[in-house]
């Protein structure tokens, strides 16, 4: 039995997503104009999905700049001790989204190897951040709580309070 | 298996009570184009997926989309504290109120419960991948709508990001469509053990 060639193929192979190439506005079956720039792996947004608008890191992460560029204020993971616990925090949300986005695009596109060398260049700052992060303020595993007494990972807010 | 980590996937921070809200996005809680339902919808039918990169997609989507209801479900908490019962009457939020107090339920903003009904996993990667797609643009729509009943800037900068995750699942999903029509069509891959 032969399946049917799906007659309306809702992106044309060409121009599936790929970080750093420009696709312009986002017209790969995207809907209607309502485009909050997200989506768009063209732009140079890597992996597409502007965090927020654009504020957190530009959602720049592939003009020329690997990991570079606009990720917060271009403290990349190193200088972590200057950083409070909010900021901290944060630039550890934007390394994780960024990952998280681009592991997306590896899961379809997993021979890419500019995106690959990018992805292993996030986990790599994320761990490092996510470790001093545990270390000077609260455990985000609890693994990392492993170490203290009493039992961090419950003497510490849960990330749904305010 | 999962393991948790203590962060949300995009902060959350809201200010203002706002009960009536609260109702309107539990619908993307647990209604039927909410995040409960994309999860449980993906990380079911990643099992049949006939490619280790489409299980990936799915599994690696329905992951995401935890995160997603965890926000989801944290919005409708921060806009629930510290209410009087006078807010909780004249909102009509005493229609939640009355079965669940300010707790959080996987339902619509009628009070319809979550149901499996509301996915489909049939094990077919073309229906399947359909499926997902129609279900990106419902969650999509979903958000659309909410931001024309809200304007609190908290809310509604969360309610963006979530709603532009849903365009890029869109596309995720499309690739993969396109890919696995290739592998079946030039016979790299059997569905349900026919040899397409």
């Amino acid at each position: 039995m032969i399946y049917p060639q799906n007659p309306f193929c809702p992106l044309n192979r060409d121009e599936c997503t790929r970080p750093g190439g420009n696709n312009g506005n986002n017209n790969n079956g995207n809907m209607n104009n309502g485009n909050m720039g997200g989506g768009n792996t063209g732009n140079g947004n890597m992996g597409g999905g502007n965090m927020g608008n654009g504020n957190m890191g530009n959602g720049n992460m592939g003009n020329g700049n690997t990991g570079g560029g606009n990720m917060g204020n271009g403290n990349m993971g190193g200088g972590n001790s200057n950083m409070n616990r909010n900021d901290m925090l944060r630039r550890i949300m934007e390394l994780e989204f960024a990952a998280t986005d681009l592991n997306l695009y590896l899961d379809n596109h997993p021979d890419d190897r500019e995106a690959l060398e990018m992805f292993t260049k996030l986990c790599a700052m994320l761990k490092s951040l996510e470790h001093d992060y545990s270390r000077r303020f609260e455990p985000l595993t609890a693994g990392e709580s492993s170490n203290q007494t009493p039992f961090q990972w419950v003497k510490t807010a849960w990330p749904w309070k305010a | 298996m999962w393991k948790y980590e203590k962060k949300l996937l995009y902060p959350v921070r809201v200010r203002n009570k706002n009960p009536r809200l609260a109702q309107i996005i539990l619908s993307q809680y647990g209604g039927p184009d909410g995040e409960l339902a994309a999860s449980l919808r993906y990380l079911s039918q990643r099992f049949a997926m006939p490619t280790p990169q489409t299980q990936g997609l799915l599994n690696d989507i329905g992951n995401e989309e935890l995160s997603h209801l965890e926000m989801v479900g944290t919005l409708v908490y921060q806009l629930t504290r510290d209410l009087d019962s006078e807010m909780v009457k004249d909102s009509g939020f005493y229609n939640y109120f009355i079965n669940h107090s300010t707790g959080i339920y996987p339902a619509n903003t009628n009070g319809t419960p979550f149901d499996a009904k509301y996915i489909a996993s049939t094990g077919d990667p073309l229906a399947d991948l359909n499926e997902n797609l129609a279900a990106e643009q419902k969650a999509r729509a979903t958000y659309d709508n909410i931001l024309r009943l809200s304007d609190d800037p908290d809310v509604n900068d969360v309610i963006k990001f979530l709603r532009e995750r849903e365009i890029v699942h869109y596309q995720r999903f499309a690739e993969a469509l396109c890919q696995v029509n290739d592998a079946i069509n030039s016979r790299r891959v059997m569905v349900n053990g026919i040899d397409a």
